[in-house]
């Protein structure tokens, strides 16, 4: 591979079509989203999956 | 006291040995560093090693085990770990030119809990730069070579741990996990690699790639060696906000071999990219032992997972730009081609995409588990697609082959950092060539002792993990 001489700050087109590719599937694939949503905490969603299968296991 | 005495103990058996007064910890550390400096450094495998810190260490466990003082369950136990956990005063590289001579003034909590459990901490073993990469490749410090074939990378990034774990030249190794970099190696290595759930241990002093995704784990030759090294780092820190305040089990108490009325979830079909042949195989034989030995698999399509890792790669990409910019532009010839494939579209996403994959976080994890786990213990998938590919790939040369490469690698891992779902890797068999392979059980939040037992107990059934690479 190639080293690159990059201007200081400037992205490679390549690198910049990866991006796109990405902007495209992340808006693809987050359109469900609901109006609002923000980035949740990540351990306080594990934790309640955690608790509900826990209260689950207990009544069965 | 010869590597052959000692290698074949593992973890746990070298700590019963030093405990009962069988092995001095001074013998086992002269005799893992002479390992690590010529096998190790044979094998690339090596970045740092500390003797003279290591030996009187030991020394000093020796002494308090002669006064009947026992720290804790590694007590005399040497280890080594990737080249990116900070030892307050030690010079580290994370594997990389830009960063190197970065001397931390702390020191990472794991290590804390693996001093305080009498571990000795002996050195610093190679990595992919900064963490940032699938396959193990690091034209700059070296490519660690894979002890059962040399002509094959190890997976990364934990790709130094990988090599000195399954060549035996280590008893055990920590690693860190942000797109599979526990699992992948682990399985190209024939290890068991865990990545438990977000938050079940500590990242407070290691080198951060992408925190959203960054999990810590061990990487060991059995399943009981696992239990015991994540039993010892794995809780609250206040270090670390991100950690759970769930009390840890000692995750050795699962390993009973008790598999009747465990139901699981095999992804049979639907993986992209499919797995090759000799994976799907093994990955088959594997579902019939589980049967066999009393678990319920049901098989199913596997949910597209394409999505999920795109989400997933955008938040690694934008947190991995912040990071790492600044010693970014203007300083790229000091940074590997590979790495650099990988790091740069971070400076080109917009913060509209990465909020966006943070915001789907929540739901696509309820979902996957709502999907996946409704009637099921357990998810089983392979590890990898493949096995360990080639150092000389040609795709290593081409940027756009070489992402593609990269993407494919880990196509199977990626998931579980985005929902933080814990997985590990176990061995599941090997190629006709003699390359390992690695079977991936993915868990309910924090049920990382239901994982190690049927981990375990395919182990016991099969034998995998007691295979030896070639000399």
């Amino acid at each position: 591979m190639e080293k690159r001489a990059t201007v200081p700050g400037e992205v490679p087109a390549s690198a910049q079509r990866q991006a796109e590719e990405l902007v495209q599937r992340v808006a693809e694939a987050t359109r469900f989203l609901p109006f609002g949503a923000e980035p949740a905490n990540v351990l306080e969603v594990l934790e309640q999956l955690a608790a509900t299968a826990e209260e689950g296991e207990c009544r069965a | 006291m010869k590597l052959e005495d000692l290698a074949p103990l593992g973890l746990s058996g070298l700590a019963r040995a030093i405990a009962a007064g069988e092995v001095s910890a001074v013998d086992a550390t002269r005799t893992f560093l002479e390992a690590l400096d010529g096998r190790g450094r044979e094998l690339r495998a090596v970045a740092r090693l500390w003797p003279e810190r290591a030996l009187a260490e030991a020394q000093a466990r020796d002494r308090e085990r002669a006064r009947g003082q026992i720290r804790g369950p590694l007590h005399g136990v040497p280890l080594a770990h990737k080249d990116m956990f900070y030892r307050a005063g030690e010079t580290l590289d994370f594997g990389s030119r830009v960063y190197a001579g970065f001397r931390p003034d702390t020191t990472a909590s794991v290590l804390e809990r693996l001093d305080a459990a009498g571990a000795i901490d002996i050195g610093r073993l190679a990595m992919v730069e900064v963490a940032l990469g699938i396959t193990g490749h690091n034209d700059h410090v070296g490519t660690p070579r894979n002890p059962w074939n040399a002509e094959r990378v190890t997976g990364g990034s934990t790709s130094g741990g990988a090599a000195a774990v399954a060549a035996r030249l280590i008893p055990a190794t920590l690693g860190s996990d942000t797109g599979g970099s526990i699992r992948v190696p682990s399985a190209f290595c024939g290890l068991v690699g865990i990545k438990p759930t977000y938050g079940r241990v500590s990242r407070a002093g290691c080198m951060p790639l992408s925190p959203s995704l960054d999990h810590i784990g061990p990487l060991c030759r059995s399943t009981e060696d696992a239990a015991l090294l994540l039993s010892v780092i794995a809780g609250h820190d206040p270090r670390d906000p991100t950690t759970s305040l769930r009390p840890v089990p000692d995750y050795r108490r699962a390993l009973d071999g008790e598999l009747r009325g465990m139901r699981m979830v095999a992804l049979v079909e639907g993986l992209e990219p499919e797995p090759d042949p000799d994976v799907a195989a093994a990955f088959a034989a594997a579902l019939e032992v589980f049967a066999r030995l009393g678990a319920q698999v049901v098989r199913r399509r596997a949910p597209d997972f394409g999505d999920v890792n795109a989400m997933r790669r955008t938040v690694m990409m934008a947190e991995a730009a912040a990071l790492h910019g600044p010693r970014v532009f203007g300083r790229e010839q000091e940074w590997n081609p590979q790495t650099l494939a990988r790091l740069l579209p971070g400076f080109a996403l917009p913060a509209t995409a990465y909020l966006r994959a943070a915001s789907a976080r929540a739901s696509v994890c309820a979902h996957l588990v709502r999907d996946l786990f409704a009637d099921a213990d357990l998810v089983l998938l392979p590890t990898a697609p493949c096995t360990a590919p080639p150092i000389e790939d040609p795709q290593v040369r081409e940027e756009s082959a070489f992402v593609a490469l990269a993407n494919r690698v880990g196509a199977y891992v990626g998931p579980f950092n985005y929902t933080g779902l814990p997985a590990m890797s176990v061995p599941m068999g090997f190629d006709p060539t003699g390359l390992p392979l690695g079977l991936q059980i993915v868990g309910r939040p924090f049920a990382e002792a239901t994982m190690l037992r049927a981990a375990h107990a395919l182990e016991q059934a099969t034998g995998y993990s007691r295979a030896e690479p070639p000399a």
